[in-house]
């Protein structure tokens, strides 16, 4: 069986259940942790990633063949954090929340792992004060490795507006940075 | 090169969006300059902090959970389809074009929202709540 990006998708257009299950279970890791990275809150991100799915699946036979499904999945992720931060952003959430998921994980044992978790902690306020277009670039391009086409088929917006963005995003952070 | 033209580029080149001369251009001037090699250096770090932030793992379960709510939905696209009856026709077309009102309003919401947000407890935000709720319910 073809279990390309694109052949699931037009089996999911067919009805095919197992293909939609087999395309969520691909993406799903990138998506909760890209939605994550914007509302910060581990159940709200899950809330959000399964809104999308179902956007998918239901959206699945008018997909345009010639783009990539990745593509256009961060486009929708993209859309529904906009929206989300909007209109729930807590500046004190994001925070908490990753220092709760670092103790989860295990403690900070040694001495590196707390000095980790200290640049961390420094590092997650100055990343929430970005603008949501400025944050989604460079995280599209640090932690999903988009290109800045690619990047700018996602935010809808020119690549030189890309470029742009994350250079301001990069000077923005690197300022906060060198104040601490 | 001079260091305001290598500042300006520093963030393309970090991403390998340079074309090969201004990127061996940029190779060449942070080679000479302890100035732009720091702020070079200090960029690569933040990049790694933030590609190093905790990532979550999905529950277990999610995908068939996204599944089921995918054939909840398929149940109700049936329950939908148009009934023998006139008057089941009739409510078709009536749904229809509820649902197309709706669906009309959803870009206008989003423009809307770009505005920027509203007080808490205030109309707008009241209004905004529920509109985006019931765009995300359907």
């Amino acid at each position: 069986m073809d279990d390309s990006d694109h052949a699931l998708i037009k089996a999911i257009g067919g009805g095919d259940h197992l293909a939609f299950e087999r395309l969520v279970q691909r993406y799903q890791h990138l998506v909760l942790n890209f939605i994550f990275s914007h509302t910060g809150d581990r159940h709200t991100a899950e809330d959000l990633a399964q809104e999308l799915f179902i956007r998918v699946y239901r959206a699945s036979s008018d997909f345009e063949p010639r783009g990539k499904v990745s593509i256009w999945i961060l486009k929708i992720a993209h859309n529904l954090c906009r929206n989300e931060a909007k209109r729930h952003m807590r500046r004190e959430r994001l925070h908490n929340t990753l220092y709760t998921q670092g103790i989860d994980a295990g403690g900070y044992a040694s001495s590196q792992d707390v000095e980790r978790h200290e640049h961390e902690m420094a590092l997650m306020p100055a990343l929430e004060e970005l603008p949501h277009n400025q944050r989604a670039a460079l995280l599209l391009r640090l932690n999903e490795g988009l290109s800045y086409a690619e990047i700018s088929r996602v935010l809808s917006v020119s690549v030189a507006s890309v470029e742009s963005l994350i250079f301001r995003a990069r000077t923005r952070l690197r300022q906060i940075w060198g104040k601490q | 090169m001079r260091c305001s033209e290598a500042k300006s580029k520093m963030s393309a080149y970090l991403d390998g969006e340079l074309d090969t001369e201004s990127s061996l251009a940029m190779s060449s001037h942070t080679e000479q300059c302890s100035t732009c090699r720091r702020e070079l250096a200090e960029l690569q770090s933040i990049d790694a902090q933030i590609q190093g932030l905790p990532k979550i793992e999905v529950s277990k379960g999610f995908s068939r959970q996204v599944v089921a709510r995918a054939k909840e939905w398929d149940q109700l696209a049936l329950g939908k389809r148009p009934g023998t009856s006139a008057f089941a026709s009739f409510l078709q077309l009536f749904e229809d074009m509820v649902d197309a009102l709706v669906r009309d309003k959803a870009p206008v919401t989003d423009t809307l929202d770009e505005f920027g947000d509203f007080p808490p407890l205030s109309m707008g935000c009241i209004y905004f709540q529920i509109m985006g709720q019931s765009i995300r319910g359907q």
